[in-house]
This record gives C-alpha cells, structure tokens and sequence, in this order.
C-alpha cells in the first residue's frame, strides 16, 4: 500500500459517495454525467494534488518543527531557553506559539523592494529558492509506501534539484544591487563549487555498494549493516560537505552577519525573508533526511524485530517505520544544531581549501578503499572481515591524520 | 573584478557601536582602509570646564559603558594629585575591587562580541551571562549595575556591605570555573584558531609606533602594564602577572585578555582579603573653593589599555582649565587601517573585535 493508492482510494470514495448523495437526493441528468465523466477524466491529476500537497503540507510542519527544536535547543546549550510563548496558558514554557507568531508577523509586514534592484529577479529569486527545495521533497521518501513518487533514480534527482538553490541564491544577490547581497550571492557561487563534488562523490561509494540510485532500496540494502559502518569517511565529507550546501554555521558564509549584515537575504522583507528561512529549514530537512537513508538505515528499526500481544488483543511489533524515520533525521539535526552552538564561520579561502584540498581527496580515497574492497566480496555488509576492514582502516587513517597534521587547518 | 568600498558601519551588525570603518575591497580581499569616528561625540571635556569637579565626576561614569569606575577612578586620582589629598587605605583597596571586578565584566562583554564576530553566538551569551554575576556584585556594592558613581575624590561613596565579600569571593570562584569552559569553547576549537591565529597581525614596532597601549601592545609582545610600571592605589602589594602574547593577532588577543580575567579574579581575591578597617573617606577632607593652579598627567591602567587624564586648575575657580582624556581605544582605531591590509572580508569583524572599540570614550 502506498501513498497514491491510499490518497486514490480516500478520493474516489469521498467523490463517489458525495455524488451518490447528490444523485439520491434526486439531482440527475446531463449535468451529473459530466461531472461524473469530467471526474473520470481528472482522477489521476486530482490524486497527484492531492498527494503532493499532503507532502508540502508534512515539509512545512517538518519546517516548523525544526526551527522550534533548532530554537530551544541551541538555547539551552547557550544557558537560555528560548521564546516561552503560549496562548491562553496552552503550551507555556514551550513557545509552541512563538513561530505562528512570527508567520503571521513576516506576512503582515512590508514588503519592499529596493528602487535600483531588478524587480523580476529579485522577487522570483525566493520563489525559485522555495520551489526547487520543495521540489525534492517529492522524491524523499519517508518509508516504503509514504513517498509522493517511488523514483528509480531518486538519488539522482534529489542531488539535482538540489544543487539548484545556490543559483537561486546568486541571482537573488546579484539582482538586490547591493554590495552586501552580492558579495553573498558570489560566496554562494563559490560554496556550491567547493563543496558539491565532495558531497557527490562521497554519494558515490554508497551508491556503488548499494547497487541502485532508488533510495527505498538503498534503505533495504541496510538491513543487516548500516552504511555508517561500511563508510565512515564518506559520512564525514557527506556531512561537511552537506552543512556547507545547506548554508548552516559553521559554513553559511552567503548569510554571515557578523561581515555581511545578512548576506544575500539583506533586502528581503516580509514573507520573501520568510520563504528564504523556509527554504533553509526544507533544505536541512532533505539534508539530514538523506543522510539518514544513506547511512542509517532509513525507516528500519534500529532495534531487533519483535512482537508483543497486546493485552486487548492484537499485536504490536514496534512503531511505523516513519516515526523511526522522523526521530533519526531529527536526531541527525540535533547534531547539526550542537555544531551550530560550538563553532564559528569559516572563512571564504578556508571553505575552498576544505572542499578541495581536505573533503575531496577523503571522497576520492573513500571511494578508491571501496571500490578495493568490492574487489574481496560483492557485497562488504556480509563478509566480516571485509566489512571489519572498511571501518577500521579509514578511521585509522582519518585519526592520523588529524592528530598528525591537523588536517581541517 | 574590480574593486569598490564598502561600509562596516555605522550601522552595520559588526560593528562594536556607532563608527564606520570604510574598506575597498577586490573581491574579498582589503586593499585599504579608513576610520570614520565621531558620530557619539559629545564634547565631554568642554562641558568639564563648566562644571565643579563633583558636577563632572557622574559624567565620567558615561565616557565608557562597558568599564564605566575605571574612569571615574582615574579623574577622582586626578584630582586628588591636583588637591594633594591621599584616600585612605581601606578606600583604596575598595577601588582596586572595584576596577578590577569592571575589568573582569569588560573582558567578558569583549569575549562575547569576539565570538559572535565570528558566528560563535553561545560565546556572547556565556559571557554576558557571567557579566550578570559581577554587575550584581556592582548593584550590591554601589546601588547601582552600569552607571556605578562610585569613587569620590577622597576615597569611595560608601563602605562594602557586609555581605559583599563573601558574595565577591564566591563570584571568584565561579569565575574560575567558567574560564576553562571559554578555553574549551574558544581556545580548543579548531575553527576559533584557524578565525584568529595571523589575522590581524600587529608587529611589535608598529604597536609601539602607532601609540598602542594594554592588550593589544601586550598581545604584540611588550610586557607593559602601567599597574606595574608606575603603580597607583596598592597595586605594588598584590602579585600579578602581565601576559604576553608573541604575534600580535588575533589569538594572541584572545589569550592576553583571558590570562587577565584570570589575574583580575586573583586581584579581587588578594584585595579582599587584604583589606584593612578603617575610614574610607579620608577623614575631615573638604572639596576647596578654588582649584590650585597645577597641571596634573595621571595614567591608569583600563581594561582598554592606558587611560589618562590630563587636567589643569587655573587657582581662581573650582572648575578644571582644561580636560584632556587620553583614551586607548581611540589610538587602537586609528591604528586598524595600517594593518588590516590583506586581509579577508571575513576577517575585518574579527580584526575590529580584536581592538574592542568602546565608542562612548572614543569620541566623548
């Protein structure tokens, strides 16, 4: 069973039953036939709506959720806690409230744009921004059948859509004429070519061992070992590398406040400020959310199989598989706000020298130690000593390095 | 591409008050640079001539809002040599509390804003933090947190509460257990060197020659400390050291100023337990109808680097001559645009941090 079918099934019933209750109360004639024949004729597209707005709709409470945890939790690691606002004494002390607040403050204010931009770009910029990064939320699955559509090469295309939004982030620099935007617009430019083919390539070797671009069977292919293991390096370029893509500190260079006021987002206001910040918790979402596919497992339980009979009958054999999915991405971008509260920015020249002199020859060497390894046993997940190999040599060899040479200075 | 200037200020998030430093950069790269102040001028030392010194003497208070007493210290010892009155010891000891309690709370505004120059946001918020622990110390002591108008000429306003030194000894205390934790956040992180280490290099010749004074001349290398040079108050009977730094960078400047926190809180402890009994206003002293005719140079140590006060009774009336305020900031201001060049746009926040510019007394 998956989402269509479901989302299919719930459709046709509701608009079959609300036209069986039209035609028994005694409404029929041509007009009923068309609408039953136009019904007909737009099942398919009217299902797709539906379903893809059930996705947007899961990515924007993913939105809000995160900034919520993102909010309180970097707080409590700075000793605060954060916006405590409830309403009428509903969730006081949480500040559950405080983002519908501030939804309705960025939609209500002004919305100006400078005289000397360029009106078009600057106002289409967000909306690619937003758009793109909505867009591969459609591949994302978050379990075998929960997906908006089971792409064989969804990987791919994630990667592609993707990578679209540092363009975005350029134009929209470029077009706000001014100094601050643009110098964000360019860090942005030059971001997306240090970091994205180290992310690409650290793909690569999970990829290889996985044998297919479809994330659900990349997810399956971990059921007896998670990639983590098999491929330590390629998660540490893959989470560097994707901090950098995501624009979050220590690597959000195109927004850095302390040099650029707010970078690229300088001369937005109101809701085109808000579709930036939108994108940017979207984007981390899709960040952590394949990360945790390639690496951990996806939606399988971290914990073994087992059956419990309920007391009032029936059985429970642990939660559904988007709920483990929801609570590793989650957890996956706790480690990304505990970055976020222990670091700085780097600087331009130290992210290009990250990219291409540190996260690049990792990637390559990730990928040459697994493509040698391939070459023992197909499949490195089911040969111990193989699989053993694969996660002692490259820690080894990463600890050397950095404690040898200090390798990320 | 070609290159263009580019305002840090002075209304810019980076900026550590109401200054404009304009930089041309190509690409990311400074070229040059140029020091626009005077937009919190209020002409402090004309409106001294105007006034009595116990009519000024809340103004100094206002010349610097992150160590307010350092100044009012200063122009209370002014004055003093002026009248030829000594405080008496116990006030003297209060004083040394008292600025070395406002250098601790300084360093840790300057920490924080260090920090968050470079996205660092938990630093500002940690030090900020346990600044609240010192500035209740101040509300306990002198009533009031930032504007103290402690120092009398003569010895200090009043006597320590009686809670006062337990409370100071245990702020101390958790003092010293937060500097480890600022090392750990800043001084053991990777990113926090590579922000800082050769950034902003200032060499010891051009320091000096550029009339550097405090932490910045000390993180260049010169073990200068006008507290040890030509001591005031009782600091020739407390032990403490003077850091150094070697390079004069950024790191360098982190350093020097964390060492002095740590030496600021063994000053604090020292002062109060070595505290005599006795008066703290130096007993039948009356502020005189006409100020003698004198022209007094008083150096003091601020948390900035070497305030002085230069100040002239002309023996007809009870308001000064002249005022002139020597302010360490100023100089360290002026000096940025002869060693920013080269560096990164990234780096520029970092490099005006490491000044800690305080606006207030820059431009009085």
């Amino acid at each position: 069973m998956d989402l269509y079918s479901t989302m299919h099934g719930l459709v046709s019933w509701l608009v079959n039953g609300i036209l069986g209750l039209l035609e028994g109360a005694g409404m029929r004639g041509p007009v009923m036939q068309l609408v039953r024949w136009m019904y007909g004729a737009l099942e398919h597209a009217i299902t797709v709506a539906v379903v893809v707005v059930l996705i947007l709709v899961i990515g924007l409470l993913m939105v809000i959720l995160m900034l919520w945890i993102e909010r309180k939790l970097i707080a409590r690691l700075a000793d605060r806690r954060a916006t405590m606002l409830g309403i009428m004494g509903i969730g006081k002390g949480t500040g559950a409230i405080q983002l519908f607040a501030d939804a309705i403050k960025l939609l209500l204010k002004e919305d100006t744009t400078p005289r000397k931009a360029d009106k078009y770009i600057f106002a289409v910029g967000p909306s690619i921004l937003v758009g793109s990064s909505l867009l591969v939320l459609v591949a994302v699955p978050m379990s075998d059948g929960f997906a908006a559509s089971d792409l064989k090469d969804g990987l791919l295309f994630a990667m592609a859509v993707f990578a679209f939004a540092p363009f975005a982030v350029f134009l929209s620099g470029w077009s706000a004429n001014n100094k601050y935007t643009l110098m964000g617009g360019m860090r942005s430019a030059t971001q997306m070519i240090s970091c994205e083919i180290p992310l690409l390539l650290s793909i690569a070797g999970v990829v290889m061992l996985a044998g297919s671009f479809r994330l659900a069977d990349i997810v399956h292919v971990q059921d007896r070992t998670w990639f983590i293991l098999l491929q330590p390096v390629a998660f540490v370029v893959y989470i560097v590398a994707m901090i950098s893509e995501i624009e979050r500190i220590p690597f959000d260079l195109p927004e850095a406040e302390a040099e650029l006021v707010e970078g690229w987002q300088t001369e937005y206001s109101g809701m085109k400020f808000a579709f930036a910040m939108m994108a940017g918790y979207i984007r981390g979402y899709i960040g952590c959310a394949i990360g945790v596919i390639l690496f951990f497992g996806g939606w399988s339980s971290p914990v073994p199989a087992y059956t419990v009979d309920l007391p009032w009958g029936g059985r429970f054999s642990g939660p559904v598989p988007e709920l483990w999915f929801l609570v590793k991405v989650l957890l996956l971008f706790m480690f990304l706000v505990w970055v976020r509260a222990g670091l700085g920015r780097v600087r331009v020249d130290q992210i290009v020298t990250i990219g291409w002199k540190r996260l690049l020859p990792l990637a390559m060497f990730n990928l040459a130690l697994t493509v040698a390894l391939m070459a023992f046993s197909d499949d490195i997940g089911t040969s111990p000593p193989v699989a053993g190999a694969a996660f002692v040599i490259p820690a080894a060899c990463l600890t050397a390095a950095f404690w040898r040479w200090g390798w990320f200075r | 591409m070609t290159q263009m200037w580019i305002n840090m200020g002075p209304q810019h998030p980076s900026t550590h008050g109401l200054w404009d430093l304009l930089v041309r950069v190509d690409g990311e790269t400074i070229m040059e640079a140029q020091t626009k102040i005077g937009y919190l001028h209020r002409g402090v030392e004309k409106i001294a001539e105007n006034r009595t010194i116990e009519k000024f003497l809340p103004l100094n208070d206002r010349l610097c809002y992150v160590a307010n007493s350092s100044w009012t210290t200063l122009f209370t010892m002014a004055v003093e040599d002026l009248l030829e009155v000594t405080p008496p010891e116990r006030a003297q000891y209060i004083r040394v509390v008292v600025l070395e309690l406002q250098r601790i709370a300084s360093h840790l505004v300057w920490l924080g804003a260090y920090g968050a120059d470079m996205g660092l946001l938990t630093m500002i918020l940690w030090g900020w933090r346990d600044r609240e622990i010192i500035l209740d110390l101040f509300s306990l002591l002198t009533g009031a947190r930032i504007m103290h108008n402690f120092p009398r000429v003569g010895g200090v306003r009043n006597d320590l509460p009686p809670t006062f030194k337990d409370r100071a000894l245990k702020a101390m205390d958790y003092m010293d257990q937060r500097i480890p934790e600022y090392e750990d956040l800043c001084g053991r992180s990777e990113l926090f060197a590579m922000r800082t280490r050769g950034i902003g290099v200032l060499p010891l010749e051009k320091a000096i020659s550029l009339g550097c004074t405090g932490p910045m001349l000390r993180a260049s290398g010169l073990e200068q400390d006008v507290r040890k040079e030509e001591p005031y108050l009782v600091y020739d009977r407390l032990d403490f050291n003077v850091p150094t730094g070697q390079n004069g960078d950024g790191w360098d400047r982190y350093t020097v100023r964390l060492e002095e926190i740590r030496q600021s809180a063994s000053l604090v402890r020292q002062a109060l337990n070595n505290m005599p009994e006795g008066d703290v206003m130096a007993p039948g002293f009356k502020m005189p109808k006409v100020l003698p005719a004198k022209t007094i140079y008083r150096r003091a140590e601020d948390p900035r680097g070497e305030g002085a006060i230069y100040l002239v009774g002309d023996g007809k009336t009870n308001r000064p001559y002249r005022l002139k305020i020597r302010s360490p900031t100023y100089v360290h201001l002026l000096a940025i645009p002869f060693y920013i060049k080269g560096a990164r746009m990234s780096d520029v926040p970092v490099i005006m941090g490491g000044a800690d510019p305080c606006m207030a007394e820059v431009d009085r």
